[in-house]
């Protein structure tokens, strides 16, 4: 699963929001973060260019196995605790199915016309 | 422990590895091939009437020589009635009494192989150098990951001798599993012949051999599943 750690901290009438996030499959993951700061979300620049797996309060980003990867931004609202929700976790190629959702997109099984015991 | 022995392509020696597997790992061998079953039978009640709930599954093991078999059946009525998803249970219930179950697995990627998958502790793979068959180990080796059972070991059948040693690396490398390579030997095929582990048929033989060192992987691969 991917886990999330946050620290949060109060700096010059702003709220910043660190995370990182632990990807402890064996696949990669996918994975959609929301703030839950009741305010704007003001994410990281670097050289002018705002981050863009920030869009609004939601961040995506893939986490390759076994990886960590940290994010953040700030706000000026006041913190809540947690300041981030987990929305998704995917597999890059779509949501991550289950055994059972498997099976079910096999195809069916019946014995063919031939005696058993024949090829 | 409950290893279904898998392989996709048909021909490749699932039955002959399961037996063997079976003989030396002292279990169960699972004939759960409904439609073209391979292990050895016999008469009496069979995998059929277990997944019918007509008789209890551990009632419908029998031996042939050294190995304990639970066959088939061979009637295609049976087969056609026969409730598939009743298989995890069934295995369930002869691992409870023997502890180790071994379930020969059908060739293709149906259902039927997706549920002995999904009853399964670990899965092996078996193979041969040919392309066909490498290509479909290497489709059920995906099926087996998005079922979440792990592949503890893979069976390259009919090597030629010092042949195929880069080709067995490979294929460990991309499965992340050993690999055991088993030589085109004469034992195997007569002791298939003849109905028996090749274990007993010829023990002092390099099949043999392989066989138990497929069985002791298998063991340390679920040893490390706990």
């Amino acid at each position: 699963m991917v886990t999330v750690e946050t620290d949060v901290r109060r700096l010059g009438g702003l709220t910043l929001v660190r995370a990182v996030l632990t990807n402890d499959r064996a696949t990669p993951r996918t994975v959609r973060l929301r703030s839950r700061l009741e305010g704007p979300v003001r994410p990281p620049r670097r050289n002018g260019v705002a981050d863009p797996r920030w869009s609004g309060r939601v961040w995506e980003g893939t986490i390759r196995p076994g990886r960590r990867r940290g994010t953040g931004f700030a706000s000026p609202a006041s913190p809540v605790d947690p300041p981030l929700e987990v929305v998704s976790t995917d597999r890059p190629d779509g949501p991550d199915r289950s055994p059972e959702a498997v099976l079910a997109t096999l195809d069916g099984w019946r014995p063919t016309d031939a005696a058993p015991g024949e090829p | 422990m409950i290893v279904a022995v898998a392989g996709g392509k048909g021909g490749v020696g699932k039955s002959t590895t399961s037996l063997n597997l079976a003989a030396e790992l002292g279990a169960v061998a699972v004939d759960a091939d409904l439609a073209t079953p391979d292990l050895p039978s016999g008469s009496g009640p069979d995998l059929h009437d277990a997944l019918a709930g007509r008789v209890e599954p551990t009632a419908a093991i029998r031996t042939a020589g050294s190995v304990a078999v639970l066959p088939a059946g061979r009637s295609l009525d049976g087969a056609r009635a026969a409730d598939l998803g009743e298989l995890p249970r069934v295995l369930a219930r002869i691992e409870r009494k023997y502890d180790r179950v071994v379930v020969d697995c059908p060739a293709g990627l149906a259902r039927d192989v997706g549920i002995a998958l999904l009853g399964a502790d670990l899965v092996v793979l078996v193979t041969t150098p040919d392309r066909a068959a490498l290509v479909d180990a290497l489709r059920t080796d995906e099926l087996a990951a998005a079922l979440r059972t792990p592949v503890g070991a893979a069976v390259l059948n009919r090597v030629g001798r010092d042949r195929h040693r880069e080709l067995a690396e490979r294929l460990s490398r991309r499965l992340g599993a050993t690999v055991t390579p088993i030589e085109e030997d004469d034992a195997v095929a007569d002791a298939r012949a003849a109905r028996t582990p090749v274990g007993e048929y010829a023990a002092d033989g390099a099949a043999a051999d392989a066989y138990r060192s497929l069985a002791d992987r298998l063991e340390r691969a679920y040893d490390r599943l706990e």
